[in-house]
């Protein structure tokens, strides 16, 4: 019974692992060689690979990696220990502010990187908030102010890519608390064994495969992001290199060949995060059926602990801050805030004709593409989790490449399969970007909603799943009436962040969706910074709108779920 | 469930919040108040400003001869975004029209030498052949105007055949000409004699400033090219790369031709070069957005940029000023700038043909040259944004019309006569000019600036400044030579080798400086 049951578990697993290689290599593959074709093929259309190995000799090149990839092993040590430490305070004590503190942790992911760029220059630029404070106290002399992004900008792009990324280890790692086992706390404190040691030897074997699925996708955000240098000005990291090269006038083919390089540095450090994830996987990861109780802490400790979460939770949140305050102020100068208030930016952004269409296309894009990545991501990580073999690895591994290929590559990757004369011409962005775009964010995002499938299929036991099937359950009812329901919150929890990211995505945006009736909302937030005079602020008026928006949607999301789903991102 | 209701009316009400507070004109837009029946398609870098102004005022002109039009924009981006986004569209057209209609095999080198001028083959090939094909067919790429992006790309799509004659040139004689818009004025094109493209508008450059930056350090306003390159500006330049937009590379090109008129091309090239690495010792930056210039400027994160006019006017109309100074102001390089053109030009397998022909007429008529220059809101100038551009008409810039106009006090065609634009002497080697800036400053910035800076704090030693102007690699006669040669070899592999042998020297040579300079000697 058992054997037959898990031929056809294997059979099913071959034939969804066949369909979304198929999709995967329809709509990620076939664009991305299209686009990175040129690093590849000579002038004579002969293949080679002298540009790729052109880049190992270029020492811009060389310098640019190896920031690359020190910027992203300090910032991904940087995030764990910030979220894994926010998620324990928060999931297991309890202390003045900590619902409120709790609520601020997602802001840094909930902003387009560019509008969060205009906050952090309001606030660190030479004529900023913190040098004029400084210069208030008497700190600074003013005609020696210091140029914050500028100076120590490696430290800078550090220490700002920790605290962007930070909250996906914390969304993780606060996943995983909430399905430890309380007994086995509760029975190693009878055992003596309590505090740190405790949290050393029972709690973080148990969540560390959620912290190692967060470490990898920060480890591979951190290789590739570009956000944060570019505001920090420094140009000497692979992702600023790669964008940089896309905007040659001249056909550079060295940038695909980097693009190549960057892929294949992903595929390295995605197969050792699994090495080591496959190493810590623990036997107990089963969830309890007891509700925890927070520690309440003592006075004076809460109140540390309160103001050290305040400063962490804060710092991260400032160019939220700074971007709310912009939207509304007159002029924000050369003083701490902004000098005078107003509505006028919000009037000048809701009034461009482009706008309001934006917000119903945003809409429709997102809630397509989120839809369509719950169904793939859900699939994938039950092949990854539950079929294990080296095709299901590679599978996995393929799910995880779209965070390490830049937008823009890929955007053009699309174009290229939906132009005129091509077999996917009716996909042509410049009649209806709809399915392009919604194909596109769906793809990138992807790799999200598949960790944390993955995560939560790895918290689910097996055995529980093959009582059912004893039981006589076939594959499909144990996965709907067993699986699915113990997944649920993951998949939540993984939409909702693929929601959101992909309200804010942009380059996909810029590229694909060249009409003003199809733009989302993040064009034309771009189309508004790129306004000379208040373009800034009519951009930071959108953003904020934006920022309201999807901080509303996810509490909404948070109440309807209720005591089912309990918290969406506490399991 | 109480708490979801509120939730749920908070999702509502700011869903809501866009439409509540919004103008009458977007509402009435975003309900189609006039449905439409004729497209028109532009590809454009101008940014949402040009757009609104022009497509709201052609849709009231083209409403008065009784036809209903929209404007489809597309924008893509940048010039480079444009000119990849054209390319590859013409290439998958002419790909079907050469296979399908013509028959003939696709190969790599009638991909790419299909859009490859004659002038610059050696031999006739199948490239060639093909690009005979092309001039000869009416394939396109779906969009009718290219509007916007300087001359020079304009020049280079026209040059490929991506771009036609409108007819223009020849049906308006009396506004082609010496009475009307010159050819040439400074040296600088302003329309194409085969009427491919004709200038609408005409940009300068210069520098611009924020005066607190200036008064809090003590800092007189630099007013030329030359006084960029001053320590005290150490660090706090804003510039942009001029691989990554033809404005840019104009502004080098200008700083190189007014070295050159001062003495020789050979040894102008020297030093312009040597003012240009002074130049770049003092940035704070290479942007790949000339646009994030001014604005950095006016923010005080930079205190001095070079820029095109209309950003520095625009930016500096809008910031507030700091007591009777305003706080962002632009100064024209007198004397040392070039009046180029910003042209439109109707694209090869245009879609609605007769329809962008009226367009170009109409960005060169009064009223649609009054939308470039006056302020907004005055009669016939622009509704919500002041553009603060150079109209190309001549008689724009009479008296009369100086109260409405947002800049009265400039008139370009009077600056073109203080500097004549030489294209001879830079404009056949841009790509190698701007390739060199590139890597001499952009690529070696870190090690560029560190140079500059410990050579200015030990008070300029001989033989360390010696190291810094040092030219040997980038001669007037190697740029011209073997590094143009290299750059136009359809083999990239020998630019990249240029490019590693350059970066390699220059960042020896500015580590050396560096050493000198803290040796003192």
């Amino acid at each position: 019974m058992k054997g037959q049951g898990g031929t056809r578990k294997r059979k099913i697993v071959v034939a969804v692992g066949g369909v979304i290689g198929a999709l995967l290599a329809l709509f990620f593959f076939w664009p991305l060689a299209e686009s990175v074709r040129g690093a590849f093929t000579d002038p004579n259309g002969r293949a080679t690979f002298a540009y790729v190995a052109a880049v190992f000799r270029n020492p811009i090149y060389l310098e640019g990696f190896r920031n690359s990839l020190a910027i992203a092993l300090c910032a991904t040590v940087l995030a764990d220990v910030v979220g894994v430490g926010v998620a324990v305070l928060l999931d297991r004590c309890d202390f003045p502010g900590r619902r409120w503190l709790g609520a601020l942790v997602p802001l840094p992911l909930l902003v387009p990187p560019f509008v969060g760029a205009i906050g952090l220059k309001q606030l660190l630029g030479r004529f900023g908030a913190l040098n004029a404070l400084l210069v208030r106290f008497g700190v600074m002399n003013a005609g020696r102010s210091v140029d914050w992004l500028s100076e120590g900008r490696f430290a800078a792009v550090v220490l700002l890519t920790a605290l962007h990324l930070y909250p996906i280890v914390y969304f993780n790692a606060q996943a995983a608390l909430g399905g430890v086992n309380v007994e086995m706390e509760e029975a190693a404190a009878n055992l003596g064994c309590r505090g740190f040691r405790q949290f050393r030897k029972i709690t973080l074997p148990a969540i560390l495969p959620s912290v190692f699925a967060a470490t990898s996708i920060v480890l591979i955000w951190g290789l590739t992001e570009l956000g944060v240098p570019l505001v920090c000005d420094f140009p000497r990291v692979t992702s600023v290199q790669i964008f940089t090269g896309l905007k040659d006038i001249a056909h550079n083919p060295f940038v695909y060949a980097l693009v190549v390089i960057v892929l294949g540095a992903t595929v390295v450090l995605y197969a050792a995060s699994r090495w080591l994830l496959g190493r810590t996987r623990p036997a107990f990861a089963s969830k309890g059926s007891r509700r925890r109780h927070r520690r309440r802490l003592p006075p004076f400790i809460g109140v540390g602990a309160c103001a050290g979460l305040a400063a962490v939770v804060g710092a991260a949140a400032l160019p939220n801050v700074a971007v709310g305050l912009l939207a509304v102020s007159r002029d924000w100068y050369g003083t701490v805030f902004p000098a005078g208030l107003t509505l006028d930016h919000f009037r000048a952004a809701v009034s461009h004709d482009m706008v309001i269409p934006s917000i119903g296309n945003s809409l429709r894009y997102v809630t397509l593409s989120t839809g369509l990545d719950l169904v793939l991501g859900t699939a994938i990580a039950f092949v990854v989790v539950r079929g294990r073999s080296a095709g299901t690895a590679l599978l996995d591994a393929a799910a995880m490449l779209p965070l390490a290929v830049p937008g823009l590559v890929m955007a053009f990757g699309y174009l290229a399969i939906s132009r005129a004369g091509q077999p996917l011409s009716f996909l042509n962005p410049t009649r209806d970007p709809t399915a392009l775009l919604v194909i596109a964010y769906a793809v990138r995002r992807l790799p999200f909603v598949v960790r944390s499938a993955a995560a939560g299929l790895a918290q689910i036991s097996l055995t529980l799943e093959e009582a059912a099937a004893n039981l006589g359950a076939g594959p499909l009812r144990t996965f709907v009436r067993i699986t699915l329901p113990l997944l649920t919150p993951h998949l939540l929890a993984g939409g909702v962040f693929a929601f959101a990211l992909s309200m804010l995505e942009v380059s996909d945006s810029l590229i694909l969706a060249q009409r003003p009736a199809t733009y989302p909302i993040t064009k034309a937030i771009y189309e508004l910074y790129q306004l000379l005079g208040d373009g800034r602020q009519v951009a930071a008026a959108l953003g904020l709108w934006a920022m309201l928006f999807l901080i509303v949607a996810i509490g909404f999301a948070r109440s309807v779920s209720g005591r089912k789903l309990g918290n969406i991102f506490r399991l | 469930m109480t708490r979801a209701w509120w939730m749920f009316a908070a999702l509502i009400a700011v869903l809501a919040l866009p439409f509540l507070v919004r103008t009458r004109r977007a509402a009435s837009v975003a309900r189609g108040a006039t449905p439409v029946r004729e497209r028109l398609v532009i590809i454009t870098p101008h940014n949402q400003a040009v757009r609104y102004e022009f497509g709201r005022a052609f849709s009231d002109y083209m409403e008065r001869k009784q036809r209903r039009v929209e404007i489809d924009w597309r924008t893509p981006g940048g010039s480079a975004e444009i000119s990849r986004y054209i390319g590859s569209e013409y290439t998958a057209s002419f790909e079907r029209h050469w296979t399908r209609e013509l028959g003939r095999p696709w190969s790599a080198k009638v991909a790419s030498g299909f859009m490859v001028p004659l002038r610059g083959r050696l031999l006739p090939d199948e490239g060639a052949s093909a690009h005979d094909a092309f001039l000869a067919s009416d394939v396109g790429c779906g969009v009718d105007l290219l509007f916007g992006g300087g001359s020079s790309e304009h020049i280079r799509h026209a040059a490929a055949g991506r771009l036609v004659d409108a007819g223009i040139v020849a049906r308006h004689p009396d506004l082609f000409g010496p009475t009307g818009i010159p050819e040439r004025a400074g040296g600088q094109i302003y329309w194409d004699r085969q009427g491919r493209w004709m200038g609408v508008c005409l940009s300068s450059f210069g520098i611009c400033l924020n005066s607190d930056a200036l008064a809090r350090q003590g800092i007189a306003p630099p007013s030329s090219w030359s006084a960029l390159g001053d320590p005290k500006l150490y660090g706090q330049l804003a510039l942009a790369d001029p691989t990554k937009s033809g404005a840019v590379a104009k502004v080098f090109e200008i700083i190189i031709q007014a070295e050159m008129q001062r003495s020789s091309p050979a040894e102008g090239w020297e030093r312009s070069v040597r003012l240009i690495r002074r130049i770049g010792g003092n940035a704070r930056y290479f942007t790949d957005a000339s646009s994030k210039v001014p604005l950095d400027v006016a923010m005080g994160d930079a205190t001095a940029g070079m820029c095109i006019d209309y950003y520095g006017r625009f930016q500096s109309e809008t910031v507030p000023a700091a007591g009777r100074m305003p706080r962002l102001s632009f100064v024209t390089a007198h004397g040392e700038t070039a009046i180029d053109s910003d042209p439109i030009g109707l694209l090869r397998g245009a879609p609605h043909r007769e329809l962008a022909i009226e367009f170009i007429e109409f960005a060169l008529s009064e009223e649609g040259q009054k939308l470039w220059a006056f302020r907004r809101g005055t009669p016939g100038g622009p509704e919500r944004y002041t553009l603060h551009r150079l109209p190309i008409l001549r008689r724009l810039y009479a008296h009369e019309f100086d109260t409405s106009r947002a800049d009265a006090g400039e008139n370009p065609y009077d600056e073109a006569g203080r500097f004549e634009y030489r294209e001879a002497w830079t404009g056949p080697f841009m790509g190698a000019i701007a390739f060199v800036i590139r890597v001499m400053c952009v690529d070696s910035e870190v090690e560029l600036r560190r140079a500059y800076g410990a050579l200015a704090a030990a008070g300029f030693p001989p033989r360390a400044t010696a190291a810094f102007n040092d030219i040997s690699l980038v001669d007037y006669a190697t740029v011209t030579g073997p590094i143009r040669a290299a750059l136009a070899s359809p083999d990239p592999l020998e630019e990249a080798a240029w490019a590693r042998k350059l970066i390699r020297h220059f960042r020896d040579l500015y580590a050396r400086t560096t050493a000198l300079a803290q040796e003192g000697q």
